[in-house]
């Protein structure tokens, strides 16, 4: 197998001389305003978890450019990011990587240290179907076969969860996603702010009382699911998200994504006990022109960096207690084909916002681009994604069941979360 | 079999039978079971061919990529992109079909098969290929014998698709299929090996489809240069080599009649009709299964006997899925359609888009995956009878006609589940009908949705 190099990190409170010479507000703020703060604040509570899932399998080098790796000009002919300090050049992040120049938004935390990159990273048993790779990853399944599992890792943490509020968690898909599937109090709700009794307002109150007391007399699961929901209405009835302001001048895409971040930030704020949010962005399978300079990707990577961002500026000091956990089923193939498209690869990178993450740097043990360092055409996969995720779990979220969270794998922690 | 004697009834009559194998009340399916009696009323639903069905025919008509080939479809829509239209059509249609089919045994069948042999038709080629797959597997084969239907599935492009099959070769064996035959499809988890699950893949090397671009695309194609024609040893059967295609059929037979398969798939169907897992009934319905090489039928004759329904607690009672739920209520009233494009969406914010299910088991058939989402059901009777779901209208009126307010509770009940003892819930409603002074439409649409919205409702 290729030789792993393992690429320095760059001490996230050892701030480098980039961070120095941007010298704006954002790192000013980074310099004299320790993370540790965020840290004694939030070390004894639970972290609320927001899971951003970007299906279609995001293009991670791209998205973060190994621009030092002397392999990528001749890996990517045509698509390579340009370095940094080149016109539509990335960002300079380290001396190997750079970030995506529309992902300049989330600079600022990488600068304070709540941002990390976790570059090589995925399934190892993943499949170049999103379908079987996005369940295999959701699932939690391990890599040996036949476990079968129909619940998800979100679930099976959330199910055992002590302390937690009525809506343990929440999917702002259609349906539950399958990480989700599987616990008492996670439900879907697209838009928590039209979640009430449904039908004209002046005669809600009643037909709630009529309801309820039909749903008291039923069978223990329906009288529980009953009660489950007329709370979740009043949990989420009792959060104003129609008059919601954001803090600190942050301004959300006016984009579905967007708006549920909003949402999200007023139902974390409202401090009700929420363990975990899941909101996805689609649109990342680009085969067809990747678009990395003013297309689809450039597009996507916007409206990701700017609502991270803002939600990061929204839940100002309470970001501490809550930690954005962004993942992909897949990584792209690093050479294009023929459409100026990339086809589906394998290791890609996830991307780590919170006050609980140990950030300011790209983590990973680099894999190279050189043919013989490549997997099958594909940048290789270096670390778990579940490694990732257990230390989250189990330092931020509090997670005790690791060992069925994960079945069949032991994570091993890489310092991701603080 | 000749009945000498009328089987003995368990609680609830024929009631029971109806409600299990219909997607609730209509007058007509009701009157159709009390004259017939249970044993040839089961008998007329087990040959859904031999009766006709206006009703369910008008729906087919109303959406014309139902009688499209793949290649028909994909010319329509999927060069230019509108993928969307067959998937809604097939997904309405089927609910469509569900409440206005008088062959309510066959349309359960149809439901149970498309979970079990579960396509998500959101993956890709799958939204074009799905369509053939719900006509020529979960449809033709519903009440046939389960070798076939495992044998129609198998040669189904959708499901040659999905599981990645057609790309497998014996250079390079693609696992997927081979291995969600035996799990999910017949034996299960833990009556094979990983053994198995090579040889099955190896078996299924070459079987796939016409792609597109080809004027017979989507049909089933056995690639001989593709196959891996060496010997196989599968669950214990030695395959010589040189077999071919032979080498798939033969897996399909010994995954279809092996012992485990019997046992799984008849404790499946009893949690589908009886909701409860008797072993009995399991027991003989297994014995059947191996007396008659998997007749579907027959075993469902084991399952849907009298005496099946009288081994089963009383008060188990299965929760409706959301599908169930929109059906039921369909079924129940008067409706038109004139252009239902939003029916499908009501289905999904219930989380219940039909072939929508992401991974291949299907969706769940147990209540604690789905009474989470009360909130969508009251919001979807609420939409519904307000006629706010764009192009359906329900007759709200025609439930009450000039009857006194004092009894709509009873009235929208009786619509709603037909005759029958009454629950609290009518009550309950009453009272909050008592609690306006004046009848008004509103009033109506209100009280037939508290109605569908109510505990007793959400159960059959």
């Amino acid at each position: 197998m290729n030789p792993i190099e393992t690429h320095p990190p760059i001490a996230a409170n050892r701030p480098d001389r980039r961070a120095f010479l941007l010298g704006g507000a954002a790192a000013a703020t980074a310099l004299t305003l320790p993370r540790v703060t965020f840290a004694a604040a939030t070390s004894s509570a639970v972290d609320s978890l927001v899971l951003v899932f970007l299906r279609g399998g995001m293009d991670a080098l791209s998205f973060c450019s190994p621009y030092a790796d002397p392999n990528l000009q001749s890996a990517r002919p045509g698509i390579a990011m340009p370095g940094p300090g080149l016109p539509n050049g990335v960002l300079y992040l380290d001396s190997f990587f750079g970030l995506h120049p529309q992902a300049a938004p989330l600079m600022a935390a990488y600068q304070s240290g709540q941002l990390l990159i976790v570059h090589a990273s995925g399934s190892p048993a993943s499949s170049r179907s999103h379908f079987e790779a996005q369940n295999r990853m959701e699932s939690g399944a391990s890599s040996q076969p036949g476990l079968g599992l129909s619940t998800g890792w979100v679930a099976r943490h959330l199910a055992v969860q002590s302390g937690a509020g009525v809506l343990r968690g929440m999917g702002t898909s259609d349906t539950l996603t399958r990480a989700l599937t599987g616990s008492t109090g996670v439900l879907p709700i697209r838009q928590p702010g039209q979640f009430r009794m449904p039908g004209a307002t002046g005669t809600a109150y009643a037909r709630r009382v009529a309801l309820d007391g039909m749903y008291q007399q039923a069978s223990a699961e329906l009288a529980s699911a009953g009660r489950d929901t007329f709370a979740t209405i009043d949990l989420l009835g009792s959060i104003d998200f129609q008059n919601y302001a954001p803090s600190g001048g942050a301004s959300y895409p006016a984009t579905p994504f967007g708006a549920q971040f909003q949402d999200t930030a007023a139902l974390l704020k409202a401090n009700v006990g929420v363990r975990c949010v899941e909101i996805d962005l689609h649109g990342w399978d680009h085969h067809t022109n990747l678009g990395a300079i003013g297309g689809s990707f450039a597009a996507l990577t916007s409206e990701l960096a700017q609502t991270l961002a803002a939600f990061r500026t929204d839940m100002g000091g309470a970001f501490g207690g809550v930690d954005v956990v962004v993942m992909t089923e897949f990584g792209r193939r690093v050479a294009p084909n023929g459409n100026l498209g990339l086809d589906h690869g394998r290791g890609g990178c996830m991307i780590l916002m919170g006050g609980g993450v140990a950030g300011g740097r790209v983590l990973t043990q680099w894999p190279g681009l050189a043919p013989s360092q490549l997997h099958d055409g594909d940048l290789a996969i270096t670390i778990d994604y579940r490694d990732v995720l257990g230390e989250m779990l189990v330092r931020r979220f509090g997670c005790t069941n690791l060992p069925d969270v994960f079945p069949g794998y032991t994570p091993q922690f890489r310092g991701v979360a603080l | 079999m000749t009945a000498v004697a009328p089987p003995r009834l368990p609680l609830g009559g024929i009631d029971r039978l109806l409600a299990r194998i219909s997607y609730g009340y209509d007058p007509w399916l009701r009157d159709r079971a009390h004259s017939l009696g249970w044993t040839a009323f089961l008998e007329e639903q087990l040959h859904p061919e031999s009766f006709p069905d206006p009703r369910g025919d008008a729906v087919v008509a109303r959406f014309p990529t139902l009688s499209m080939t793949p290649r028909q479809i994909w010319d329509a829509y999927g060069v230019n992109g509108q993928h969307q239209v067959p998937m809604v059509e097939l997904q309405t249609a089927t609910l469509l079909r569900a409440a206005l089919s008088r062959r309510q045994l066959h349309e359960r069948m149809v439901e149970f098969w498309g979970d079990h042999f579960s396509i998500d038709q959101s993956d890709s080629q799958a939204s074009i290929l799905k369509t053939q797959d719900d006509h020529d597997v979960c449809r033709a084969q519903s009440l046939s014998s389960f070798p076939l239907i495992l044998r129609a599935s198998a040669r189904s492009a959708a499901m040659l698709f999905s599981l990645g099959n057609y790309r497998s070769m014996a250079s390079s064996p693609n696992e997927n299929y081979g291995r969600e035959i035996l799990e999910l499809h017949s034996l299960g988890v833990g009556n094979y090996t990983e053994h198995d699950v090579r040889e099955a893949a190896r078996c299924l090397t070459g079987w796939g489809f016409l792609q597109f671009g080809d004027p017979n695309a989507g049909t089933f194609r056995f690639e001989p240069s593709l196959h891996d024609n060496g010997p196989k040893d599968l669950l214990g059967l030695a395959i010589p080599a040189g077999g071919g295609i032979l080498d798939g059929y033969k897996l399909v037979r010994l995954a279809a009649l092996h012992p485990a398969t019997a046992q799984r798939m008849s404790r499946k169907l009893c949690r589908w009709f009886l909701g409860a897992e008797p072993q009995p009934v399991v027991d003989a319905a297994s014995a059947e299964w191996a007396a008659t090489e998997g007749d579907l039928r027959s075993v469902l004759r084991i399952v849907l006997a009298p005496s099946s329904f009288a081994s089963v607690p009383e008060g188990v009672q299965k929760t409706k899925r959301p599908f169930h739920l929109a059906a039921g209520i369909l079924r129940a009233l008067p409706f038109q359609f004139p252009n239902p494009t939003q029916l499908a969406g009501e289905l999904a914010a219930m989380g219940h888009r039909p072939f929508h299910w992401p991974a291949p088991d299907g969706y769940p058939d147990a209540a604690s995956a789905w009474v989470g989402g009360l909130q969508g059901r009251w919001s979807f009777a609420s939409r519904l009878f307000a006629n706010q779901v764009s192009g359906v209208r329900i007759d709200v009126a025609a439930v009450f006609g000039t009857a006194p307010k004092s009894s709509w509770a009873r009235r929208a009940a009786y619509a709603l589940r037909g005759p029958g003892p009454l629950t609290t819930d009518v009550d309950a409603v009453q009272q909050y009908v008592d609690g306006f002074a004046s009848a008004s439409d509103a009033l109506r649409a209100e009280t037939l949705a508290l109605t569908a919205s109510a505990p007793s409702f959400q159960v059959y």
